[in-house]
């Protein structure tokens, strides 16, 4: 929301009418006996719209005084069901990745909230009540678009990402009606203008290799992103030594005496894992249909073939995903014969003793090329055309990785691509447009409490009086 | 199991009832938030529109 309204705050927005979008259709509804889901989708449905009053009264405050929901009455749903009885409601595809609803592509974006909003590690075809529903929903949603569409024809449309069917349908529907799309602040940028080629709020990493030649010598970038290294692998202070997506330090090494070194005495390689729930397709396309099939695959190989090759847990899953625990303690009572190193052992130590490590898409891959070990992917990833991971192009292939890594090579690649990756995917400014955020580095403050309002009214304040000054 | 199932159907239920409180009302620093923003003007032209 400060981002909103540092955003609205902006000349250019002033003389705008703007029109606020509550795309809250789903929440997480386990999968239960079908009287108690029924009981708590209920619920959902009371606890959504009580949410989304207290957020109304927020977004007036900042300027927004029109917020449609994306939902239409029972009538409605009722009428648009009995007209449309030939559309394609119900999944009968064979590849789940190619469906799509008024020639929009939307097969990505329904797995990975199928994932989230019905809390399961994998995609489960049984599961047809749910997926009908998502897929019903969707269409409804496309319905409410082109009905708003109508009504206010739209200029641009600004959205805060771009995953899940609830911010990603109206980013591609708003694309398809040739209006200007904008997602907000990723890893780099505070805003992005997305395209038919682009949909993904995250950054444009495919074009990094040709930014890449015309910047790879500027030493300025070089030494900031030398620095910026520097402090991540360092002991400094935790809340600015860690990425601004992770929970933990996983580089500090303040606690390390508690940790058991002997464990990685006898190992090869660690599998990183990454939490099952967190749309694994924003990077792109995957060997594995999602990080649960690449998960079990990966350990039934070391399982079968006796590979000395150990398993950590993704640190963030025990602060922002708690079913991704359970999945956890399933899969190590599962492959008990495995070990299982604690989610809080600090890579530092592991990197010391390791000859290689695993992750499907995980930023993990680039720290590894960093400290000079071979790093195995499984899909696309930021990295990908900076060639410092052994990327695997199929399942079989990924198989003979695994078995044959010991007599692979690096991949060749410099210690410059690293710093070059690192300042485009960190550092670079690709803005789309100049904004305040970026000069008060609204990046920098945790919005998951309600204090960083607080944080946001000073910063804000302090840039103005400057400004006036 | 008994105990189990009262002490998760207790501990969820105390999650639940937090987070409707949570989002009845607002907190101070919400408050402080509203304050701020209500003290500023906001030029509405109806023009073209925008959509968030």
């Amino acid at each position: 929301m400060a981002y909103y309204k540092t955003l609205i705050s902006q000349n250019k927005f002033l003389d705008y009418e703007i029109i606020g979008l509550w795309p809250y259709f789903q929440r997480t509804v386990r999968k239960r006996f079908f009287f108690l889901e029924f009981v708590n989708e209920i619920y959902l449905y009371i606890l959504d719209y009580i949410i989304f009053l207290k957020w109304k009264k927020l977004y007036k405050s900042i300027g927004i005084t029109h917020i449609k929901r994306l939902n239409l009455s029972i009538f409605d749903r009722i009428n648009f069901y009995t007209k449309n009885i030939n559309l394609d409601f119900f999944f009968k595809k064979k590849n789940f990745f190619d469906f799509e609803i008024n020639k929009i592509k939307i097969g990505d974006l329904l797995y990975d909230t199928y994932l989230r909003f019905r809390a399961q590690p994998t995609f489960f075809r049984k599961d047809k009540l749910f997926i009908n529903k998502l897929i019903f929903k969707s269409n409804i949603v496309i319905l409410k678009l082109e009905k708003l569409y109508k009504k206010y024809k739209f200029e641009a449309f600004y959205t805060s990402y771009s995953s899940y069917i609830q911010h990603g349908l109206p980013v591609r529907f708003f694309l398809k009606k040739k209006i200007n799309v904008f997602s907000g602040i990723n890893n780099s940028q505070y805003n992005k203008k997305l395209s038919h080629d682009d949909v993904s709020h995250a950054e444009s990493y495919f074009k990094f290799k040709n930014i890449s030649k015309n910047i790879r010598n500027n030493e300025t970038f070089l030494s900031i992103s030398e620095n910026d290294l520097k402090l991540r692998f360092s002991d400094a202070e935790k809340k600015k030594n860690k990425m601004s997506y992770l929970s933990v330090n996983t580089y500090t090494s303040k606690e390390d005496e508690k940790f058991d070194v002997c464990l990685l005495n006898n190992l090869d390689g660690i599998l990183f894992l990454q939490d099952f729930y967190d749309s694994p397709h924003d990077w792109g396309n995957l060997v594995f249909d999602d990080f649960y099939r690449w998960t079990v695959y990966t350990l039934h190989i070391i399982k079968k073939y006796n590979l000395r090759i150990a398993v950590k847990p993704h640190p963030n899953s025990w602060y922002i995903s708690p079913d991704s625990i359970l999945v956890y303690q399933r899969l190590k009572k599962k492959f008990s014969g495995i070990i299982w190193l604690d989610k809080d052992y600090p890579n530092k130590i592991i990197f010391k003793k390791i000859k290689f490590g695993i992750s499907c898409t995980g930023s993990v891959l680039f720290e590894l090329a960093f400290h000079g070990i071979k790093a195995i992917s499984c899909g696309e990833h930021p990295g990908i055309d900076f060639n410092f991971t052994i990327n695997a192009k199929s399942k079989s292939h990924y198989k003979s990785i695994l078995l044959d890594i010991s007599n692979m090579g690096l991949p060749e690649f410099s210690k410059n691509d690293l710093l070059i990756y690192n300042y485009l995917y960190r550092h670079m400014n690709m803005d789309a447009y100049d904004n305040i955020a970026r000069k008060i580095e609204l990046k920098n403050i945790d919005f998951s409490k309600s204090n960083s309002l607080v944080k946001y009214i000073e910063k804000i304040s302090k840039y103005k009086n400057d400004f006036k000054n | 199991m008994k105990v189990l199932f009262e002490n998760l159907l207790f501990k969820n239920l105390i999650r639940h009832l937090k987070l409707i409180f949570k989002n009845l009302f607002f907190d101070n620093n919400e408050v402080l938030f509203l304050k701020y923003c209500n003290e500023k003007k906001f030029i509405k032209k109806k023009k073209i529109k925008i959509i968030f």
